[in-house]
């Protein structure tokens, strides 16, 4: 619901052209979800939610990816975000060399994040079934540094994903990898489980069926 | 009826202004517990779609990747482009 705020309306037709495209299908990466008619409930979440079935990538108009924000984003943080891929645009237009436009790429990624308020930082913790996919993964950035915990949270890892590929071209960039947490299947309904291997995904535990509740796609274990 | 330790009502509010210190101090020192994600309002069926429909009327969206990019790179505007799993206008 973030891209119908007003604020965010009047923020992106006053500064982007914009299109979209349906990945369901077509791209390796994308995620699986159970149907969600458009009239179905919208809930709430956090920010990185559902990274692999929603993509908002912000290219600058060269062809150089400037952002990357998977999943559900908050209208405030999108905006904060918005305002800081305005002034990449900035720096990738500018008539300095592509070295030096690189180098502040990055850095710029890197102190944007450092100075994310504690809301946003907050507001961007990895779900349940995300978090234990992340504990199981060797090696994954949103481990700490310091006691290895999977405590790190989207929007600090996003930027340093970012940071690492400079003004890299659209064709170049390796968006499979850069949205590559969590687990490929998401349930609006909660810490959902699910086997995405063989597809099919069951109902959450702890969990049953709401009456008057949109229930479709669940399948039975076993 | 006091004792040793004061009278019992000061006694009781030691205890519960310690238990208000601890609940304090560990809510403040436990960072790593999972936070509430601030949330906008819960929209239900109806509002959802009404919503759909203002972002369409109030964004002209491209369907086609290439003529999205030509027209940034027309009009000096860097793109926005999204990626979904389903459709825009039809649910997932």
């Amino acid at each position: 619901m973030t891209l119908s705020e007003p604020k965010v309306i009047e923020k992106l037709s006053k500064n982007f052209v914009c299109g979209w495209r349906n990945i369901q299908g077509v791209e390796t990466y994308a995620g699986k979800s159970h149907d969600h008619p458009v009239a179905s409930s919208a809930l709430h979440t956090s920010n990185g939610a559902g990274g692999r079935n929603v993509q908002m990538l912000f290219v600058a108009p060269s062809g150089n990816v400037l952002h990357c924000l998977p999943g559900y984003w908050d209208p405030d943080g999108f905006v904060h975000e918005v305002d800081f891929i305005l002034e990449l645009a900035k720096l990738e237009s500018s008539e300095l060399s592509i070295l030096e436009k690189r180098d502040q790429f990055q850095l710029a990624h890197l102190n944007h994040a450092a100075h994310h308020s504690e809301q946003v930082v907050k507001d961007s913790s990895l779900q349940g079934f995300d978090k234990m996919r992340e504990e199981k993964a060797e090696g994954s950035d949103f481990r700490r540094k310091t006691d290895g915990a999977v405590m790190r949270t989207v929007d600090q890892v996003m930027h340093e994903r970012m940071a690492r590929r400079p003004l890299l071209n659209m064709s170049r960039f390796d968006i499979e990898n850069v949205v590559d947490y969590g687990t490929r299947f998401y349930d609006k309904y909660g810490d959902g489980c699910c086997d995405l291997e063989k597809g099919k995904p069951t109902m959450p535990k702890n969990d049953k069926m709401k009456p008057g509740k949109y229930q479709g796609g669940w399948k039975k274990k076993g | 009826m006091t004792s040793i330790f004061g009278h019992p009502r000061i006694i009781l509010g030691t205890i519960a202004a310690v238990l208000v210190v601890s609940i304090m101090a560990t809510v403040t020192m436990a960072d790593d517990r999972p936070l509430t994600p601030r949330s906008i309002p819960k929209f239900g069926g109806t509002e959802v779609v009404q919503r759909v429909e203002t972002m369409f009327s109030g964004i002209k969206w491209h369907g086609e990747f290439e003529q999205a990019m030509a027209q940034a790179a027309e009009q000096g505007k860097p793109l926005f482009w999204l990626q979904v799993v389903g459709k825009l206008d039809g649910g997932l």
